[in-house]
């Protein structure tokens, strides 16, 4: 009997509040700020959808008795010529980036976790991890230094060895592997901690019954670390995947400084965007464009999200 | 007990609402009331330039000279260059508060504001508490500030033409006998870039930066279409289809495949170090000097056309206030006071007599000869070299420059020449006309990526023309470049019509 009400206590709204205090309690200032900062602007999206104009005091007030124009903020996105190279560039290099931003961090991490000496495994990851904190344009001015075509140190060296000087910023052959390399070289530090962390995490008892077996380090990595890392790892993909329409804006707008001749494999969605709108001011065609790439980002994580758990329910987001 | 949970639950969630109470409330003082029993209310002014170390100091010293005089307490927020625009779509769009705002052709855009609905229309109040500065602005600029027949700012006086010059170091004039001024066009250039080229390895014949942009003999009313100066059929073309400009082009690419050019013009930021014969600049009357000041070292400039006054030339810089400001009047009055009173105006273009700048002398030979002109007075500046970089604005953003004094070095006749060259400046055929871009906005929103892809490139000479200016007709044409025109040609055919 006693059983029974207690099971129904904690049925009820107060009694399942009760029964979970300190992890409610734990969560409210965050479930607060999301509330504020990104449930109560949703409706914002509705600017998407009109042609804002302002007609009385206040953002809310305008928002109302603007006209509906239903998808034509949307038009600007596909009404150029580019539309496909822009999806195509936004893409495949997110997709790229997806890959290697596994694929070289889960490999750096497995290194440093095999050096024996933890003063010189801290400085290693220190240095890897400082380029994160540098802004894109203080790193499109060390890149410059480089590549400038007047006074670049790689200029000059090719220039020793009595090659013909290249026009970096012009040609637009080099560029898809500059981004690529500069953008691992920028994000690996930061993925490198994550995953160091979750292999610390790692119960040691694991290795050395393999060790007892007579298990080499490869083999250890293959049976016990991989697989052990795997929820993370598709955590992190999964995330990844949703922000494939999301082009990192710092990344090829500053680094190539807006040079002209190499748009076609610079150009993306957000540097679109950008140049589009940055003039006009019309914050419904913006918010139509950002709506386009939540939605399409949304679509794939649910996807990815799908996929996962038909392969692999456990590892699956939700 | 049981309530202890939501109780602290509801604490936090009060505290939180205090917070965001505190972040957005605007704390409104109680009404203050200056010697003549006046309400006193404050004015909130956004202005472009970054925010300086003695702002306040400056801003407190004119609100005790504003506060009886009119009853008004101003507060500057000052917005840097590389923000302005857009921090102000912002406060624009999402009903801030402001009561002033700095406004122009080329940030904040002021025709699109108008037409949004963001500004208040003035044409009233300037026949009150405007009167005095509407009488003393040239009615050139008021015309200019006219949309769709009404006015939505006040408009800064001073040069009002568009003045595009080539800028040439002094040192290389002098050493080459160059007889600069003769120099106009593109074309005439060549010679001295070849000499400059062959004697000083140094020394860029023609420096150039992403900036640039090619002598245009056109008002482009939205780049890259608009009218060409002098057309008066007001035929509405696309700026690189003009045989002008591709003639313009093919020269800039015979420069840059001469050397002539620097290799890295396209994406360069000046760089003031880098010795040059010859740049372009976007000139006015004794600008010589103030690029001289800025650069370390004499230069001395020629014009490359003659001046033409289009709407976005004459929209160089005003001033608007907010349509839904509680206290127009005021903010008229405002406005009124800085461009006609001496005082106010040079404490805010200068900041404090005495700390930041003193009065000097106006030699009396020069004084004799400035006899008669207008905006003639009797003191110049002499800035102070400790303190002039904790106060330094833009001259041009709170006001009109005619009512400033000079600096030491520039003649005491200075605005008097300004006037001149305003009223000698040429009237583009199609100044007045303001293109509405509602119908086309989407092509438009496109040809930003296609200008930014091949403008740069082109303009500097950095590319084959052969290959990519077709590549750049094409893009545009994709973009729907073609109906841009059309609506254009359709709306000045109208506007002509009703200007007859």
């Amino acid at each position: 009997m006693k059983e029974i009400t207690k099971k129904k206590q904690r049925d009820t709204f107060l009694g399942r509040l009760k029964a979970n205090k300190e992890l409610l309690l734990l969560s409210t200032p965050g479930a607060i700020w999301f509330f504020l900062f990104a449930y109560l602007p949703l409706f914002g999206i509705l600017v998407a959808f009109k042609k804002y104009r302002i007609t009385g005091d206040g953002f809310f007030y305008n928002l109302f008795t603007s006209e509906t124009v239903g998808y034509e903020n949307f038009k600007f996105l596909f009404s150029s010529g580019d539309a496909w190279i822009i999806v195509r560039n936004t893409v495949l290099y997110n997709a790229v980036f997806v890959v290697l931003g596994v694929a070289i961090p889960v490999v750096l991490a497995l290194l440093l976790n095999e050096i024996k000496n933890k003063g010189m495994m801290k400085i290693y990851q220190s240095s890897m991890f400082l380029p994160y904190f540098l802004s894109w344009v203080v790193v499109s001015y060390c890149v410059f230094a480089f590549l400038n075509p007047e006074k670049g140190y790689f200029n000059a060296i090719i220039q020793q060895f009595g090659g013909n000087p290249v026009s970096w910023y012009a040609e637009k052959s080099y560029w898809p592997f500059i981004i690529i390399f500069m953008s691992q070289w920028k994000g690996m530090g930061y993925n490198t901690v994550v995953y160091l962390a979750s292999i610390c995490g790692i119960d040691n008892t694991y290795y050395e019954a393999a060790v007892l077996d007579g298990a080499a380090k490869w083999q250890q990595i293959k049976y016990i670390t991989l697989p052990l890392l795997k929820p993370v790892i598709t955590i992190l993909l999964i995330m990844a995947v949703g922000g494939i329409f999301k082009a990192d804006f710092g990344l090829f707008f500053q680094l190539p400084r807006d040079s002209g001749p190499l748009y076609p494999v610079t150009n993306v969605l957000d540097t679109y965007i950008f140049r589009a709108l940055k003039t006009n001011g019309e914050i419904g065609m913006s918010s139509a464009a950002a709506l386009f790439q939540s939605t399409v980002g949304f679509i794939l994580i649910m996807i990815a999200n799908k996929i996962v758990s038909k392969v692999d329910n456990e590892n699956a987001l939700f | 007990m049981k309530f202890g949970l939501l109780k602290r639950l509801a604490a936090v969630s009060m505290a939180a609402v205090m917070v965001i109470g505190t972040m957005t409330g605007c704390g409104k003082s109680g009404s203050e009331k200056n010697k003549n029993g006046d309400e006193v209310v404050e004015l909130v002014w956004y202005q472009v330039g970054d925010p300086q170390k003695d702002q306040e100091k400056v801003i407190e010293k004119a609100n005790e000279y504003l506060v009886d005089k009119i009853g008004v307490r101003l507060k500057v927020n000052s917005v840097g260059w590389g923000d302005y625009n857009q921090k102000m779509q912002v406060v624009i769009n999402t009903g801030d508060n402001w009561d002033l705002c700095f406004s122009c052709s080329w940030a904040n855009d002021y025709l699109q504001n108008a037409n949004k609905g963001a500004f208040l229309v003035l044409d009233d109040y300037l026949e009150k508490d405007g009167k005095e500065m509407y009488e003393s602005i040239d009615p050139k600029f008021w015309e200019a500030a006219k949309v769709k027949g009404k006015t939505y700012g006040v408009p800064s006086e001073k040069e009002i033409g568009s003045m595009p010059m080539w800028v040439f170091t002094k040192e290389y004039v002098d050493k080459y006998k160059i007889p600069y001024e003769k120099i106009h066009t593109l074309e005439d250039l060549e010679p001295w870039l070849k000499i400059i080229k062959e004697k000083e390895p140094d020394v860029v014949p023609m420096y150039l930066t992403k900036d640039y942009t090619a002598p245009t003999y056109m008002d482009k009313i939205q780049d890259p279409i608009g009218i060409e100066y002098g057309d008066d059929t007001l035929t509405v073309k696309n700026v690189f289809e003009t045989d002008k400009m591709k003639s313009t082009l093919k020269t800039m690419r015979k420069y840059y495949e001469a050397g002539y050019i620097n290799k890295d013009a396209a994406t360069a930021s000046d760089d003031k170090a880098q010795k040059r014969f010859v740049t372009k600049g976007d000139g006015q009357p004794y600008a010589e000097l103030v690029w001289g000041k800025d650069l370390g070292y004499e230069v001395v400039a020629s014009p490359i056309m003659d001046t033409y006054v289009t709407n976005a030339s004459a929209r160089g810089a005003l001033t608007a206030i907010n349509a839904q400001t509680k206290n127009p009047e005021k903010a008229v009055a405002l406005l009124n006071l800085i461009n006609t009173d001496e005082y106010l105006r040079n404490l805010l273009n200068y900041g404090i007599e005495g700390e930041h700048w003193e009065k000097a002398e106006v030699p009396a030979e020069e004084a004799e000869t400035a006899k008669g002109k207008p905006y003639i007075y009797d003191t110049k500046v002499k800035l102070n070299e400790e303190t002039r970089k904790d106060y330094s604005v833009a001259y041009w953003v709170q006001g009109g420059l005619f009512g400033t004094y000079v600096l030491e070095n520039e003649p005491i006749d200075k605005w008097a020449t300004f006037k001149e060259f305003n009223d000698a400046s040429e009237v583009a055929p199609s100044f007045g006309f303001d293109f509405n871009l509602d119908p086309v906005s989407t092509q438009v929103a496109g040809f930003r990526n296609v200008l930014d892809e091949f403008g740069k490139s082109l303009y500097t000479g950095s590319v084959d023309l052969d290959e990519y200016l077709p590549k750049l007709q094409e893009k545009l044409k994709a973009t729907g470049v073609d109906e841009v025109i059309e609506e254009m040609q359709k709306q000045i055919d109208e506007w002509q019509k009703s200007e007859k």
